[in-house]
């Protein structure tokens, strides 16, 4: 796998991806700069959003947008929307001169294994996890508490459980509100009063799993109807001008602001899993500033 | 998880509005609007959360006071800062946020605590210093955030 680095952290992040990859034992990847390989000859891309800067170069790279990550920094965040709106593109990852490359390291590995991501992969060991079929919108905060109850907040700084809490309601009211369909193709609930309940078609209760290890939480959120695709993700996501008022995409982007790893994937008119990390920390500012990522992936019927 | 809880008072030519529990599915700007006035004090030191439907419930009732009425915030814990934060749109032009709640850490001692902070304290990004006592000495403690970030709220051009 030819992978093209595109960035201005290029110098750090090239040498460091390579000797992780060697630790790891991971074969048959290269990391090149523009100098040594082209964009229509690289099987993946990672380049900076600033090279938005340079139009004609950043158009060329909008091409291969199939294969392409774009870097992002702190101060990006709060216009991931607009980011998502201008690029189209389905990878995120937040990056600055004091990242670890993580998330980075990570999607290489998957990507050359061809492995999905699953929540058993992304917790470590020893862990705990707790699960629930959630078959109504009702008492939805309580379901939850209930399932957080079972693990560790002890290393956490104290609002952490809130920000949990609001990603967790934010996932699940997406699975239970905004995924259901009829027969027809028709949406269910997106339109009704969300004070009152739902209730969940026996066989597609909605599923959730809640993950911890000693160094962070692991969510998963799973739907079986597998509604959400590229063309109405931009739906669910934050509109080109964030506002308030911009519908069910405000939701998407309190995950994305309150976790650290957004992963979305869909097998069409089966399934959508939302993965979300969100690390453990003693300090709110270490969480405030650990990078971010955000993943899209659609794999379609047949 | 507790429902909204909702306490009403006048004084004076002020509305005071006092909040508690989530602000979510189980609150509706209608609650807050039977008696308008043009100057509002809202204490929301009880809220423990705000999820996505109250933000934009909550942005309804702003709105549905108009541009003209003086909306003061007291007392708004973290994630009521965080939302104000990261959320364009979510704290109006009309609003100011008088007292709020941060976080400060003791490395010695693995202390958290939450600090009530007046806004009017602030001045140039500096937190106000808070000390803890640590084997009977008094220690400062650091200020849990980047100061920067956090009170961006606090910003006139905060967009």
């Amino acid at each position: 796998m030819k992978i093209l680095i595109l960035s201005a952290l290029s110098d750090t992040l090239i040498p460091d991806l390579e000797t992780y990859l060697e630790a790891q034992g991971v074969k048959g990847v290269t990391l090149d700069t523009l100098s040594d390989l082209s964009l229509e000859k690289a099987d993946f891309i990672f380049a900076d959003y600033s090279l938005i800067e340079d139009q004609e170069l950043f158009d060329a790279i909008l091409e291969q947008k199939h294969k392409l990550a774009i870097l992002i920094t702190l101060n990006d965040y709060s216009v991931i929307n607009r980011i998502f709106y201008e690029t189209g593109v389905n990878h995120l990852f937040g990056l600055n001169e004091a990242a670890t490359f993580s998330d980075i390291k990570n999607f290489i590995q998957l990507k050359q294994a061809k492995n999905k991501w699953a929540l058993e992969s992304l917790v470590g060991k020893p862990s705990r996890i707790s699960s629930a079929e959630i078959t109504t919108s009702e008492n939805l905060q309580g379901q939850i508490q209930t399932l957080l109850k079972e693990h560790d907040f002890s290393q956490c700084f104290d609002g952490l459980e809130n920000y949990i809490t609001n990603i967790l309601v934010e996932a699940l009211y997406n699975a239970l509100l905004n995924a259901p369909i009829d027969s027809k193709g028709n949406y269910l609930y997106r339109t009704r009063n969300r004070a009152d309940s739902v209730q969940m078609i026996p066989g597609k209760e909605v599923l959730l799993k809640i993950s911890s290890d000693q160094e962070k939480f692991v969510i998963s959120v799973k739907d079986f109807y597998g509604t959400l695709t590229e063309n109405n993700l931009f739906d669910y996501l934050p509109q080109s001008e964030m506002h308030v008022k911009d519908g069910m995409g405000l939701g998407m982007y309190l995950i994305f602001r309150y976790a650290h790893q957004f992963i979305i994937q869909v097998k069409r008119h089966q399934e959508t899993e939302n993965l979300i990390v969100v690390a453990k920390d003693k300090r709110f500012k270490h969480y405030d500033l650990k990078q971010k990522s955000f993943h899209f992936f659609h794999e379609r019927e047949g | 998880m507790s429902k909204i809880k909702i306490s009403i008072k006048n004084e004076g030519d002020a509305c005071l509005i006092s909040l508690s529990g989530n602000i979510d599915e189980s609150f509706a700007a209608s609650m807050l609007l039977e008696n308008k006035k043009n100057f509002y004090k809202i204490d929301l030191n009880e809220i423990k959360l705000i999820n996505s439907f109250g933000v934009r419930e909550w942005t309804r009732f702003i709105e549905a006071l108009g541009p003209n009425t003086r909306i003061e915030y007291h007392h708004c814990p973290a994630m009521v800062i965080q939302h104000m934060n990261i959320i364009e749109g979510f704290l109006t032009s009309n609003a100011s946020v008088i007292s709020f709640y941060a976080t400060y850490f003791c490395d010695e001692n693995d202390e958290e605590k939450s600090v009530l902070i007046k806004s009017a304290d602030i001045k140039n990004n500096q937190p106000p210093v808070v000390h803890t006592m640590v084997d009977g000495q008094k220690v400062e403690m650091e200020f849990d955030g980047v100061p920067e970030r956090y009170f961006k709220f606090l910003r006139k051009d905060r967009k």
